[in-house]
């Protein structure tokens, strides 16, 4: 089964633009993470794709069957919420059973399947109490329970993590990753944190201000940005981007001069990830000496900030530099097969 | 996924989703416009004829814009009705507020029982205000009156005057019984709004050194003001309106002295038996009631945006 | 706050509920006085307390198809303002559209409405129709004014609801009507349970309509009781039975929807 989404635009009353020209489109099995910051209009895609948001223009198709205008229970897709949406009136059971009850299952078939459910996501023990007793985690897996229980080909989840404090993210996230294994869905995940975009995402999809920028796997989103917004967006600390010049088979800027091999003269964007900045002892021909100007230690990787001139960098590094202090001169090196370069007009990626 | 059931699920989609925003909201406005925006249009019609169940040879004819020359110009009662309902409404909103206000600040102050010593409070607003007419018509009878008695005993009340009797004394009576059933009201919707409140800007202001009175003043009538608007707004509109009470213990007397528009109104219609004009009467009334009622819709506006009301996703 | 202080409010609420509750406890009282002891120059507050008006009034006066009709009208309308009002209450809670806001102005100066001002014409609708002085016609005059409270009560309770609940019901599989009766709806509860409430209050409290519209067979019994008030001789032990008898259920009743009575009066503007 294939989903694609053709060519949609969605104005909302205010006349926001909340997606314009989407065009995307993922086979089954697979798990697609829309990802964007906020105002991105990855939610508007997702509750499009779910029917609980109607395009202004365009198409969603399933199969090449258009499906625009089929109503959110006509589709086939379940969906998990941010705040979970459980109904505060029924037990833990009831709400997992409910979309099977609604469906018109019989009894035997419905206590099957939420105890399979159940089982899969160690919730069983809480089916006799009411969502106010639960726990944030546990009310995830609730939600996450209710929206599998009755096999649906696609199951959204709208930024289900947001609400969970940090370990239980991760756990959740570990959690998810085995889940679609073993059910061998398809998943489509909105998140605005790219790192759990990166690890759970078969391929991403990213977005910024209502149109899609890149899709692709987490590895080429993250060794081949198309845009200097990706490059940004995805990575922590996040990319080192510098405004320059390109002029004579080197890039500039200020007083910093980097050799480009592939020279393509004008004003460009250099990137480079701080991860892939090395430290060396000795200054050389392909090395930079730069000024150390704030130093913070986040165990085990260091972060220096270093400054030569107008111009200053970020470099993650796992080496042990507790003699360096602010203003000494720290001497680095910028691999060639680190450097991106964008245009300096519309970020696009120039190499 | 099943197969997309294209013509049944069209139709099922087009009656119970797409149709529900109209299907749910237009019964509702065809109701009210029968009973209610007919009849309206009907008063503004019945304004410009001479229709009148007593007086001979006045069937409904149409005569422009007479009713309302006359109200303009030679209708003295009609005016003097105008300023004592200004009177009714002004001081008894006003004396209502304040009292009601202050009520408010002492309950809100950790009082406990306060569910208890409020509903107890809010018994004279429930009552029908038919029953309220009566419970005060019997405590200030002329002979035998609980409070005449009372009052007399400790010099208020002269020994052969009784209350409804005197023209000066039976306005102020109604405004006091209006004072006496409305206040909890503006009690209640005050401390609604007094409990509302952010903790906040009280602690700010304590740390910057304010003492009581100015938290007071800068802080909690600042913060209040919409709600202070929506309840003036609301007794206003009600106060104008008033009629069962007066109805009761007056009957708009003696003479005219209690006489409020209401009762104006209903006097010229249903004891003069002069429809036409008393439509143009009516639509006076209903024409203050629409202005305030625009003022409220602005107030409730700010009002739910200041106990923030109605989260909901854009 | 100072002992003083508290003192002082104490003082003040005790003295507020006495001057609050005395005339009503003082019509209370007198419906189980004897003739006598009401007209007495000097106030009586202790007193040998007779039953004989009650009887005596909605028997032997027959008032007591008059509490029948109270309450028949009031449920009625309540049931009508519920069921025309709920789902447009939904409306306006979820949906967006143009002309919302003035929709919704419309509803509230429905409720504003003067009666004084419609009672004519509504008198004059009615009876063209054969309707004057049957519950049908009291049941749709206070339709004008319940339905609009619904509907702006029952926004206030809707907007409460997180709207993903809605939406988790329809990829659930309801459609949305669906997700409305099964899901908004018994959610809401409560709130129904207190707009009813308040609905019944005002309805039963009503004078002016009743009185105009159905002065005989169909009257209730806030226009009963003023018939019993004659230039001379008021018999006051049964106008107090029958107010009395008007008065106190209204009374539990708003005891217990004390809580939402903020909402209902503010037209949902100010949370209780």
């Amino acid at each position: 089964m294939a989903i694609a989404f053709r060519r949609i635009r969605k104005v909302f009353d205010d006349g926001t633009v909340a997606l314009d020209d989407f065009d995307l489109g993922f086979e089954n099995g697979e798990f697609i993470v829309f990802l964007g910051p906020s105002g991105s209009g990855k939610s508007t895609a997702c509750r499009i794709l779910a029917g609980l948001e109607t395009p202004s223009k365009g198409a969603v198709e399933v199969d090449g069957n258009d499906i625009t205008s089929l109503a959110p229970r006509q589709r086939g897709m379940s969906m998990v919420f941010q705040h979970y949406a459980l109904y505060p009136h029924k037990t833990v059971y009831e709400n997992i059973a409910y979309p099977l009850r609604v469906r018109g299952e019989n009894e035997g078939e419905i206590e099957r399947a939420v105890r399979e459910v159940a089982d899969m996501l160690g919730i069983a023990d809480l089916f006799r109490r009411r969502p106010k007793q639960l726990s944030g985690g546990e009310a995830q897996r609730v939600a996450v329970a209710r929206a599998l229980v009755w096999k649906p080909e696609i199951c959204l989840m709208d930024e289900p993590l947001s609400n969970l404090d940090a370990l239980l993210r991760l756990q959740t996230r570990a959690e998810l990753k085995r889940i679609h294994r073993e059910l061998q869905k398809t998943f489509v995940f909105v998140t605005h944190d790219q790192e759990e975009a990166m690890s759970l995402g078969t391929r991403i999809a990213v977005l910024d201000r209502g149109r899609l920028i890149q899709f692709d796997t987490p590895q080429a989103i993250y060794h081949r940005p198309a845009t200097r917004f990706v490059a940004e967006f995805i990575g922590r600390p996040a990319m080192n981007t510098i405004d320059g010049t390109i002029e004579a088979g080197n890039f500039r800027a200020g007083e910093l001069t980097v050799p480009m091999p592939d020279p393509m003269p004008g004003p460009a964007v250099l990137g480079i990830r701080p991860e892939q900045i090395e430290l060396v002892d000795q200054p050389g021909p392909d090395v930079v000496t730069m000024t150390l100007d704030i130093k913070e230690v986040v165990e085990p990787d260091t972060l220096l900030t270093l400054k030569r001139g107008e111009v200053s960098v970020v470099v993650r590094t796992l080496r042990q530099v507790s003699g360096l202090q602010t203003g000494d001169d720290v001497h680095v090196r910028l691999p060639a097969s680190a450097l991106h370069t964008f245009a300096s007009q519309d970020g696009r990626r120039l190499s | 996924m099943k197969k997309p059931k294209s013509i049944g699920a069209a139709l099922a989609t087009a009656v119970w989703d797409r149709g529900v925003g109209v299907a749910f909201l237009v019964p509702g406005l065809i109701l009210l416009t029968v009973i209610l925006v007919g009849p309206f249009m009907t008063t503004i019609g019945l304004s410009f004829t001479d229709l009148s169940y007593a007086l001979p040879d006045r069937d409904g004819n149409f005569v422009g814009f007479d009713n309302y020359r006359r109200l303009m110009r030679d209708d003295p009662v009609f005016w003097q009705s105008v300023i004592t309902t200004l009177q009714f409404v002004a001081v008894a909103v006003a004396v209502e507020f304040v009292l009601g206000f202050a009520v408010a600040l002492l309950l809100s102050a950790h009082i406990r029982r306060r569910r208890v010593v409020l509903t107890l409070f809010l018994v004279p607003m429930m009552l029908a205000p038919v029953a309220v007419g009566l419970i005060w018509k019997l405590m200030l009878q002329g002979d035998f009156g609980m409070l005449t008695h009372y009052l007399r005993t400790v010099g208020l009340l002269g020994e052969q005057t009784a209350v409804f009797s005197d023209p000066d004394l039976a306005l102020a009576a109604v405004i006091l019984i209006d004072i006496w059933q409305w206040t909890p009201f503006v009690t209640l919707v005050m401390l609604a709004g007094l409990l509302s409140l952010p903790r906040e800007p009280y602690e700010a202001a304590i740390m910057d050194g304010a003492g009581r009175f100015r938290i007071f003043r800068d802080i909690t009538v600042p913060l209040l003001r919409p709600v202070i608007a929506l309840v003036l707004l609301l007794r206003g509109i009600d106060a104008f309106k008033e009629f069962d009470k007066i109805y009761i213990l007056t009957g708009g007397g003696p003479g005219t002295a209690t006489e409020l528009l209401s009762v104006y109104t209903w006097r010229v219609n249903f004891r003069d038996w002069d429809l036409g004009y008393g439509a143009v009467c009516a639509f006076m009334v209903y024409l203050v009631v629409l202005i305030l009622s625009a003022a409220c819709h602005t107030a409730m506006t700010y009002a739910r945006g200041a106990s923030g009301n109605e989260g909901r996703r854009g | 706050m100072t002992r003083a202080w508290r003192g002082a409010a104490l003082a003040a609420i005790v003295v507020v509920l006495v001057v609050g509750l005395t005339p009503y406890l003082w019509m209370f009282a007198t419906s189980f006085k004897t003739r006598l002891d009401t007209l007495s120059d000097v106030p009586i507050w202790t007193f040998q307390p007779t039953l004989e008006h009650y009887p005596e009034v909605f028997l032997d006066k027959e008032y007591l198809p008059l509490l029948w009709n109270s309450v028949a009208i009031a449920l009625g309308t309540t049931l009508l303002s519920l069921f025309v009002g709920v789902p447009a209450a939904y409306v306006f809670a979820r949906y967006q559209f143009r002309a919302k806001e003035d929709l919704f102005f419309f509803f509230l100066t429905t409720r504003m409405a003067p009666s004084i001002s419609i009672v004519v014409p509504m008198y004059l609708l009615f009876n063209y129709f054969g309707l004057i002085d049957t519950k049908f016609a009291v049941v749709l005059a206070h339709t004008t004014f319940n339905l609009s409270l619904v509907v702006w009560m029952m926004r206030g309770f809707f907007a409460d609801i997180p709207v993903e609940i809605d939406e988790a019901a329809q990829l659930d599989g309801h459609s949305r009507a669906g997700a409305f009766a099964r899901v908004l709806l018994p959610l809401a509860g409560p709130g129904i349970a207190a707009t009813a409430v308040l609905c019944f209050i005002l309805s039963w409290n009503e004078f002016l309509y009743v009185f105009i519209l159905a002065s005989f067979e169909s009257r209730t019994l806030t226009v009963g009781i003023p018939g019993l008030v004659t230039p001379h001789g008021t018999l006051w032990g049964q106008v107090a039975a029958v107010a009395v008898v008007a008065t106190l259920p209204i009374l539990i009743f708003a005891a217990l929807v004390q809580k939402h009575l903020v909402r209902g009066l503010t037209f949902g503007a100010v949370k209780g």
